[in-house]
């Protein structure tokens, strides 16, 4: 059994499979509502971040995925300041915590299962903020690696910060990275704009990167990055991610950033078998049409079955899915609002 | 006190546990605010702001009258009507 969360700019929905060939949809779920992150606390409650441009955000509680309840002390920087949440951008739960980066670059934290979050003041209020500038999706923290006492924030459009004592403190984890600003003397402290993260769980060092300047991974955490888009028939996008059995990476790569389609209309997901050193079409079913859709950076995961099964929400409301680790891909049932968050719970 | 009817956006209804009519009994504004939020805590973060302001797409009205809750603003009365709405914009 498992459980896609599909998250959109109106509303949430589920669908459902007991063998993956088969799906059940049912939602939505906060309907009127963006669902912006999904996610599942260490104990095992779901979470939903959820927002709107009138009332702000908030995190939702649920035990069954049916039933949700607001958390009333969730995510919020200091009253009296001049700091605002906007967003819920990721949810991601490590060892007993679960993490939550937000928009305005925020990091929180949660020991009781999202029912309460405290703010990471060792990320909240580094001295070089005032630097720090928003990318085109605003300025979010919305990737979190975790890895024992090691976390890796991705921050648009500021680049990754690496802890290495649970979030006390943090440091630049950009090595080697072009920047998306012209770098001033010495290192610049913002202008790398990170999209996708996803870490080898068995060597949490090893990290590829889909970065608004193309694709690239590192061997030693951050503080060298190689750029890696052999046979990718363009470098930007927004997601990347992996099934960690195999190791096999998938990417969506689209046209540039000043022309966010994939090339030519051809809509693929890309994969690649030897850690990013080389990229083909990941297996069949892609659309023969023109097909000018993408998929942003928190829309595709995996669910981590033998074999892996793949899935990637787009913005034009379509999910697609591979239940083969990849190899042969179709569209699931429904066509949704704008997708922006696709969260994947095995067993339920 | 005044007992006054605060009426709540479809959005927040679940919020409000499925409510869009509240009944406040309280002196003034502030008191109407104070005893919706502690009715219904999880209306505090979709209302107002870090900085305690009303949302800037939040409009309120009182009786009518439009108001930031940052103002003078006339006496409640048994009856009165405290208005929450969203903004509206485009076309």
């Amino acid at each position: 059994m498992v459980t896609l969360a599909v998250g959109t700019e109106k509303g949430g929905w589920l669908l459902r499979s007991r063998d993956r060939d088969a799906w059940e949809v049912s939602g939505p779920l906060f309907p009127g509502w963006r669902v912006t992150a999904l996610g599942r606390a260490p104990g095992g409650t779901y979470l939903a971040g959820v927002a709107s441009d009138w009332f702000g955000p908030a995190v939702h509680r649920s035990r069954d995925l049916a039933d949700w309840e607001q958390v009333v002390h969730g995510p919020s920087f200091p009253e009296g300041g001049d700091r605002t949440l906007n967003e819920i951008w990721t949810i991601q739960p490590a060892g007993e915590a679960v993490w939550a980066g937000v928009d305005e670059a925020g990091l929180f934290r949660s020991t009781d299962d999202g029912a309460s979050w405290a703010p990471v003041a060792g990320f909240n209020d580094r001295p070089d903020r005032d630097v720090w500038m928003p990318g085109a999706g605003g300025l979010c923290a919305h990737r979190v690696l975790a890895a024992g006492d090691r976390l890796w924030v991705g921050v648009s459009a500021v680049g990754v910060l690496r802890s290495e004592d649970r979030g006390v403190s943090f440091r630049r984890a950009d090595g080697g990275m072009p920047t998306t600003v012209s770098e001033a003397d010495g290192a610049p402290a913002a202008g790398f704009c990170v999209h996708g993260l996803v870490a080898d769980p068995d060597d949490p060092d090893r990290i590829w990167r889909q970065d608004h300047l193309g694709v690239f991974r590192t061997a030693d955490g951050g503080d060298h990055w190689e750029r890696v888009e052999a046979g990718l028939p363009g470098a930007f996008g927004f997601p990347v991610v992996r099934d960690h059995a195999t190791g096999r990476l998938f990417v969506v790569p689209l046209h540039s950033d000043q022309n966010r389609v994939p090339v030519d209309g051809r809509f693929r997901v890309y994969c690649s078998d030897d850690d990013g050193d080389s990229w083909r079409v990941a297996g069949t079913g892609w659309p023969d049409g023109p097909t000018y859709t993408i998929v942003l950076r928190g829309a595709m995961t995996t669910d981590g079955l033998d074999p892996c099964g793949v899935y990637a929400g787009t913005t034009s409301g379509a999910v697609w899915g591979s239940v083969d680790g990849g190899e042969a891909w179709r569209r699931l049932p429904g066509t949704f609002p704008r997708i922006l968050a696709v969260a994947a719970f095995p067993d339920t | 006190m005044a007992r006054v009817t605060v009426r709540l956006p479809r959005l927040l209804s679940p919020v409000a546990d499925g409510d869009r009519h509240v009944i406040v009994e309280a002196d003034d504004i502030d008191g109407v605010v104070a005893g919706l939020l502690d009715r219904h805590p999880g209306l505090r973060a979709h209302l107002f702001d870090e900085a305690g302001r009303l949302r800037p797409h939040v409009l309120c009205a009182v009786d009518g009258q439009p108001t930031r809750l940052d103002g003078p603003i006339r006496p409640l009365r048994d009856g009165s009507r405290v208005v929450f709405v969203p903004s509206v914009a485009g076309g």
